[in-house]
């Protein structure tokens, strides 16, 4: 574990989903807004708790997928003027044709973006976080559940350990981040 | 079997009954209007209890929220079976009336035996018998696994039997292989909005609206695959009979129609996309009501074209009295369920 370097968070561990869902709804109560969590499992209510509203993923979704469509038909229309084909006395922009590789290409567009938004906002790929050097932290994905105070601007180290103690956690680990080489 | 009724369902049915029995009258008045525009609102109130057991089989085959939430009024639905059986009966007395293929002898050897009377009414009993048996077992609560895998097998097929010969021998030269599951896809909805409404109007709310909201938006788009692609199909296909049938909807007043039901399946369609809306109780019955309109007229557009204004008025008619009897007897038909379900000795 990292014992130097600046502080990057504090964390208070759980034992039960229950007490971290009361723990972190009276972090926010307390005014803490940089606020993370870390469970085994999907604790539900766990989102709310922690005000998580990021809409980054299905805003891109409904762009990439406006811009799948409309990328799509107009595709089709300018290969339709390019390499003019008259079939049964169709018009060359012939809407219902168009609409099968315009649905394809939306869904691609909005699966793309999807994807893309996902990856940047969890800034992925990434092989190593700060809390991966906490002791114990392994049982994240066990039996034990974790409620981090992330380091900012007006972070104060004891506050932070004052309030996370209050809420009697099986312990409190400060977690360092690794000094740059 | 008790139906215990209030004052209001009991005036609510004799009201129906006297609509329904002034458009049989009137259908000695104009026969072939008059009872195409009763066959529309009768395969409408029919979708009721035939959509409510295909949605409780898939609810005992894929369990979940929606199943808890939808199970009891679903399984009231399915006790309208009988009156939507005694609903067809005009149909069959008067299919002479009704259907161009009677007493056509132009038609192929095949069309000749499938198509005439005794065959028509066998594959209509036979559908509404398997319908009945098969909601007295769900609802029974015996063997509802094995029941609701044969049933989701044997459902599809026998409706997509009575699809052809009610609605697409409207017209002989008309053939589509999706219309059995539009058909399917058609009862389905109107069966889960009246589920939605009756759900949303008596007893505690929903615990989770968001998936019935989920499922409503699930049913919109697969009733906009189911209107767009036969019409691509026959569109590219170009063949004659099929393509008459949509020419026949092509002019001022049915385009009219299709942009209402366009519009009110369209816009609900767009509103499910957000979150909010889904999960909003008030939402879901607002888009409930307009997806139903939106289905009904859907009906109106495959049912009525070529029959007059006469066929129009009978078909909303149809609706207002058979709907009066829906409106009546849901309730009536869902407290009863709830009554089955009491234990023995706290039943009223």
């Amino acid at each position: 574990m990292a014992d130097s370097g600046p502080i990057f968070a504090v964390l208070a561990v759980f034992d039960t989903p229950r007490r971290l869902l009361d723990a972190a709804r009276a972090i926010r109560a307390q005014g803490f807004r940089n606020v993370d969590a870390f469970t085994p499992f999907p604790v539900k209510g766990l989102e709310q708790a922690l005000d998580l509203s990021d809409r980054r993923v299905p805003a891109a979704m409904l762009i990439g997928g406006i811009v799948g469509a409309a990328s799509g038909f107009l595709m089709q229309v300018g290969t339709s003027f390019d390499y003019p084909l008259r079939i049964g006395g169709r018009p060359l922009v012939a809407v219902p044709a168009f609409m099968m590789i315009a649905f394809e290409l939306m869904v691609l567009g909005a699966v793309l973006a999807a994807l893309a938004t996902m990856f940047i906002s969890n800034r992925l790929p990434r092989l190593h976080h700060p809390v991966f050097d906490a002791d114990g932290f392994d049982l994240s994905a066990d039996d034990r559940f974790y409620l981090a105070i992330l380091a900012d601007a007006q972070f104060d180290r004891d506050e932070a350990g004052k309030a996370l103690a209050a809420l009697n956690p099986d312990a409190i680990i400060d977690v360092r981040a690794r000094p740059r080489a | 079997m008790r139906y215990r009724t209030l004052r209001r369902e009991r005036i609510m049915v004799l009201a129906g009954t006297l609509v329904c029995g002034g458009v049989l009258l009137a259908s000695l008045w104009s026969p072939r209007a008059v009872l195409t525009g009763w066959l529309g609102g009768a395969v409408a109130f029919g979708a009721v209890p035939s959509g409510a057991l295909l949605l409780m089989m898939m609810m005992r085959l894929i369990p979940g929220l929606w199943g808890d939430d939808l199970r009891l009024s679903a399984e009231a639905a399915t006790l309208l079976t009988p009156l939507a059986a005694a609903a067809m009966l005009p149909v069959l007395v008067g299919m002479g009336a009704i259907y161009p293929w009677v007493g056509d002898r132009s038609l192929s050897p095949f069309q000749l035996i499938w198509l005439s009377p005794l065959p028509f009414a066998l594959r209509t009993l036979l559908r509404f018998a398997a319908q009945w048996w098969l909601g007295h077992c769900m609802r029974a609560r015996l063997r509802q696994t094995r029941t609701a895998g044969a049933g989701v097998m044997l459902m599809p097929m026998l409706t997509s039997l009575v699809a052809v010969d009610w609605l697409m021998s409207l017209d002989a030269g008309f053939t589509s292989s999706a219309f059995g599951l539009e058909f399917i896809q058609r009862e389905v909805t109107i069966g889960f909005c009246a589920l939605l409404l009756l759900r949303l109007n008596l007893g505690r709310a929903p615990v989770r609206p968001s998936v019935l909201g989920g499922l409503l938006l699930t049913l919109l788009l697969l009733s906009a695959y189911f209107l767009f692609l036969p019409f691509f199909v026959i569109w590219s296909s170009n063949l004659a009979p099929n393509v008459e049938w949509y020419a026949r909807r092509w002019d001022l007043e049915w385009e009219a129609v299709a942009w209402a039901f366009g519009l009110l399946g369209g816009i609900p369609l767009l509103a499910l996309l957000f979150a909010r809306i889904r999960s909003s109780l008030a939402w879901l019955k607002l888009l409930s009501v307009a997806v139903l309109f939106s289905t009904l007229l859907q009906l109106a557009w495959v049912v009525l074209p070529l029959r007059g204004a006469t066929a129009a008025l009978a078909f909303c008619a149809t609706l207002t009295g058979l709907g009066l009897f829906g409106v009546a007897l849901l309730p009536a038909a869902l407290r009863q369920r709830i009554d089955a379900r009491l234990p023995r000795d706290a039943r009223r």
